[in-house]
């Protein structure tokens, strides 16, 4: 397992999910986002935070929708095409949702 | 389950031939993938500048995944051997290609951008002949075209170049 997500939404419902990113429509509803990961990772959290951690829960304002991504880099060179393991970066975000 | 990324490369005549899952990177002087140096060397001409062939390049996506976009590319390591450069065609303004010209091994008209040394911080590889392009919902695709090409000075020294290191970088969700 690489992370492990639960969604609870606006309406009360919730939602999990492993090694598989969260439907846009998850997304949008989603009013408390929890993600585990089976690494300490840099996370990018809202308001130019960075944290390092394996367990992260957050709030989502009402007029927000959630952002997760995950920023994968891996190294090349001429004689390699792929150096050592991937790296990533996980990305919670908030994105105003303009009515 | 994730999004799979990997390099692709097209190569000789016009047709082009796309090889997927390459092993390396090198430069040499013949249009081919996974080139073994010794046998395709670059040779130092006197008074003059040498070019290896192009390397016509692309990320291809495939596997499980909602999105995957913000591909990026920069020299990351390494310090070039006297007399060699290495130019690309990556840009953050105008759209890298997306059909395949035959790799040429003299000046290249396309690999003509230094190549970056440091984190572009935007997308500089092109998806569908655009920056805001993305690969979607599982499907299997390709990048735009990333060109590169070493250029060897008569001020080099012949035998192995030092090594350098570049990233790709792409966003998945």
């Amino acid at each position: 397992m690489d992370f492990q997500w639960e969604i609870s939404s606006r309406t009360g419902e919730q939602y999990q999910g492993t090694d598989e990113f969260p439907s846009q429509e998850l997304k949008d509803s989603a009013n408390l986002f929890h993600l585990i990961l089976s690494c300490p990772c840099a996370i990018e959290a809202p308001y130019g935070q960075s944290v390092i951690g394996t367990d992260i829960k957050i709030v989502i304002p009402d007029d927000c929708r959630l952002v997760f991504k995950r920023r994968v880099q891996f190294d090349t060179s001429p004689s390699l095409v792929q150096v050592g393991d991937k790296r990533f970066m996980y990305i919670i975000a908030f994105e105003k949702v303009i009515q | 389950m994730a999004a799979t990324v990997a390099l692709s490369e097209t190569y000789g005549p016009s047709s082009g031939t796309t090889q997927d899952t390459i092993t390396n990177l090198n430069f040499g002087s013949t249009s081919s993938y996974d080139i073994v140096p010794a046998s395709y060397p670059i040779t130092i001409i006197g008074g003059g500048t040498a070019y290896s062939y192009e390397k016509w390049i692309r990320l291809k996506c495939s596997g499980t995944y909602t999105k995957v976009d913000n591909l990026q590319f920069w020299k990351s390591s390494g310090t070039y051997s006297t007399g060699c450069t290495y130019y690309g065609n990556m840009s953050t303004t105008v759209a890298l290609p997306t059909s395949y010209t035959a790799a040429v091994n003299t000046v290249s008209s396309v690999a003509t951008t230094a190549l970056p040394t440091t984190d572009p911080n935007d997308n500089n590889i092109s998806i569908d002949g655009s920056f805001t392009g993305s690969f979607d919902s599982n499907e299997t695709a390709y990048s735009d075209y990333l060109v590169l090409q070493m250029r060897v000075a008569d001020t080099a020294s012949p035998g192995n170049v030092n090594q350098i290191t570049y990233t790709f970088q792409y966003d998945e969700q």
